[in-house]
């Protein structure tokens, strides 16, 4: 098993290192993804005001101070500090993104190999179930399970699953496809080796590393749903103390004309980690799809 | 005298429509003794490997068949049905025709090999399954270091060793190489034919020979059958085969291998083989035989048996040895 997680990990580290060494945007989206990381990893413990970013503290006496020394993002309505704020949240979206994409990536890759390898019925099934989810969308979702489920963070949690499992599922029932054709995976099924064993020996350390890639291109996107959803309805946060960067830029527009400094800071942090990681899975891609060189232009 | 693989009449297919079957294989009528090499040859496309795939139960599931297969007094096809449990694998093996598609190109050769190991002998010690591994590797004559290597480190000669040794895991009485030579380059498919043949008198195998080369079932084998859209034309020991062909079709295709030495012009068999499913009516070979004339037009020729050799054609009706 060790050997599999090393051939994967070094797979994943060649096609990093070989971007890395010729592209300069996408040495920047890699420290910034660093940045981010280490920010969302130490952000509870280097914040000036933990209590207040918590939103346990709450003084209206000094809401909304311009930023200064003593508060460098300035203060927010309630009087709390924002750049503590951002860094709980920050830390709370990215443990929750590596939640989603983790499980999701798991699911997809046993679900998919397994329509790939199962019987025709299964492959017709699950082929069909994924095309079902992936038009959901996931917003709605999410407000059907808060309210199945009583609103707490893991509500949209599942709904991001379900309907981020797909994609991956069907990307590696794709792979998997082309797997299932060669030998050493026909024979062992053919010799009745059972088809999870085939997946977890054969399948799945073939096929994971391309996945892997293309879940941390998507982390950046995992943070803009969340955000998305939290900041349209308010799901899934139970109250205005909580820290989410979504909740924030939601509360924030109130005051957008008074404070401008309550709005920016959160939707600059947003905005920064779906840049930092959309260019590095750009970056990615245009080095190993040629054809799809320079596509960022089409955006414009 | 064992007799190891027994066909009668047997008749291989693939379902290409909802009830249209394309008959590959017709009539194979073959009985291939214990320990002894057993050539398939034919051009590409008349069914060899479909024949192979048979005996070692890789059939698709999409497959049809008729008449039956036994193996060592089992029944594995009987008519549409397959009893392959406990021989698939087993008793029978198969030497895939790709090594490069037959190996995890994420696992090492020695992983590979002690998961195969330990699937078949459960009672193995982690200690006992490396040895045998090593083994192995020593039986197909690879170096110890092989062990540790992934097979893209290997070239493409010790791909293919690397993948006999993982088919003698289980000690099969049966092998069935798919063209185990075709991938190589001229040297190389000299030392594989080698060590196949050396590996069949060691473990007391019986080999099933597939291949388009005729210099290596010449080298290797014991019993010959030339296998033309899908039937058996011709079947008898190799060397005389070889030597003193009897159907057109044998002396045409002995006609096409170049030869040291010979200033002669290669010839070539004129006309392509007739595809599954549109074989011609009377003998599958009269479109480009040239000894053709009527009979062979409208009537199918039985396997004729002269001493100890078959053939399948008109020229011999009549003729006793």
């Amino acid at each position: 098993m060790n050997s599999h997680i090393y051939a994967v990990l070094h797979d994943v580290e060649s096609m990093i290192v070989k971007t890395w060494r010729k592209r300069l945007s996408f040495r920047i989206a890699c420290v910034l993804i660093a940045v981010v990381i280490v920010l969302a990893i130490l952000g509870p413990h280097i914040a000036p005001y933990p209590r207040q970013g918590m939103g346990i503290d709450i003084d209206r006496s000094r809401a909304l101070k311009p930023p200064s020394l003593e508060h460098i993002l300035g203060t927010d309505s309630l009087g709390r500090d924002v750049l503590s704020r951002i860094l709980f949240a920050l830390n709370r979206a990215i443990i929750s993104c590596i939640v989603v994409i983790a499980v999701s990536l798991i699911l997809g890759i046993f679900i998919g190999s397994y329509a790939a390898i199962g019987s025709k019925i299964f492959e017709i099934l699950i082929s069909y179930f994924t095309e079902l989810l992936l038009a959901l969308p996931s917003v709605l979702l999410a407000s059907l399970l808060s309210i199945l489920m009583g609103g707490g963070y893991w509500s949209i949690l599942i709904a991001l699953i379900m309907t981020w499992f797909p994609w991956y599922s069907r990307i590696a029932y794709l792979q998997a496809r082309s797997l299932r054709d060669l030998d050493f995976v026909k024979l062992p099924i053919y010799y009745g080796l059972s088809r999870w064993y085939v997946i977890q020996k054969h399948i799945a350390p073939n096929i994971v590393a391309p996945m892997l890639i293309e879940a941390l291109s998507d982390t950046g996107s995992v943070v803009l749903e969340i955000s998305t959803i939290t900041f349209l309805f308010g799901i899934g946060v139970k109250s205005i103390e909580e820290p989410d960067l979504g909740m924030m830029i939601a509360y924030s527009l109130r005051d957008i004309t008074v404070a401008p400094w309550t709005f920016l800071a959160p939707s600059a942090t947003l905005a920064l980690i779906a840049i930092s990681f959309t260019l590095f899975s750009e970056m990615i891609y245009e080095e190993y799809h040629p054809v799809l060189k320079k596509r960022w232009w089409l955006w414009f | 005298m064992v007799l190891a693989i027994q066909s009668r009449e047997l008749y291989i297919g693939y379902e290409v429509e909802e009830s249209a079957t394309l008959w590959v294989v017709e009539k194979l009528g073959i009985e291939v003794e214990h320990k002894t090499t057993f050539c398939l040859i034919g051009e590409s496309g008349c069914g060899k490997s479909t024949i192979g795939n048979a005996i070692a139960g890789l059939l698709p599931p999409y497959a049809r068949t008729r008449g039956q297969l036994v193996i060592f007094d089992k029944i594995v096809i009987d008519r549409d049905k397959r009893f392959f449990n406990g021989v698939r694998g087993k008793i029978v093996v198969k030497i895939p025709q790709d090594p490069a598609s037959s190996l995890n190109p994420f696992m090492t050769i020695g992983k590979q090999l002690s998961l195969a190991i330990k699937h078949h002998y459960p009672n193995l010690s982690e200690k006992d399954v490396v040895n045998k591994a090593v083994e192995l590797l020593e039986e197909v004559r690879l170096d110890k270091a092989v062990f540790n290597l992934y097979p893209h480190q290997l070239s493409g000669g010790m791909k293919q060793r690397a993948a006999i040794a993982l088919a003698l895991v289980p000690e099969p009485k049966i092998v069935v190489a798919d063209e185990p030579t075709s991938a190589l380059d001229a040297y190389l498919r000299f030392a594989m034919s080698t060590l196949l043949k050396n590996l069949q008198k060691e473990w007391e195998l019986t080999l099933i020979f597939i291949t388009h080369d005729i210099s290596v079932a010449r080298y290797v084998c014991d019993k010959i059958a030339v296998i033309y859209a899908g039937r058996v034309v011709e079947l008898g020991k190799a060397y005389e085969v070889l030597e003193s062909p009897r159907h057109p079709y044998t002396e045409l295709l002995l006609e096409s291998v170049p030869r040291r030495l010979s200033r002669k012009r290669l010839a070539d068999i004129p006309g392509m083989p007739p595809h599954p499913g549109k074989y011609p009516p009377g003998c599958k070979f009269h479109t480009r035989c040239p000894y053709v004339f009527d009979r062979c037009r409208y009537e199918e020729p039985l396997l004729i048996f002269l001493n100890s050799r078959a053939v399948r054609c008109w020229k011999y009706y009549g003729y006793s040895a």
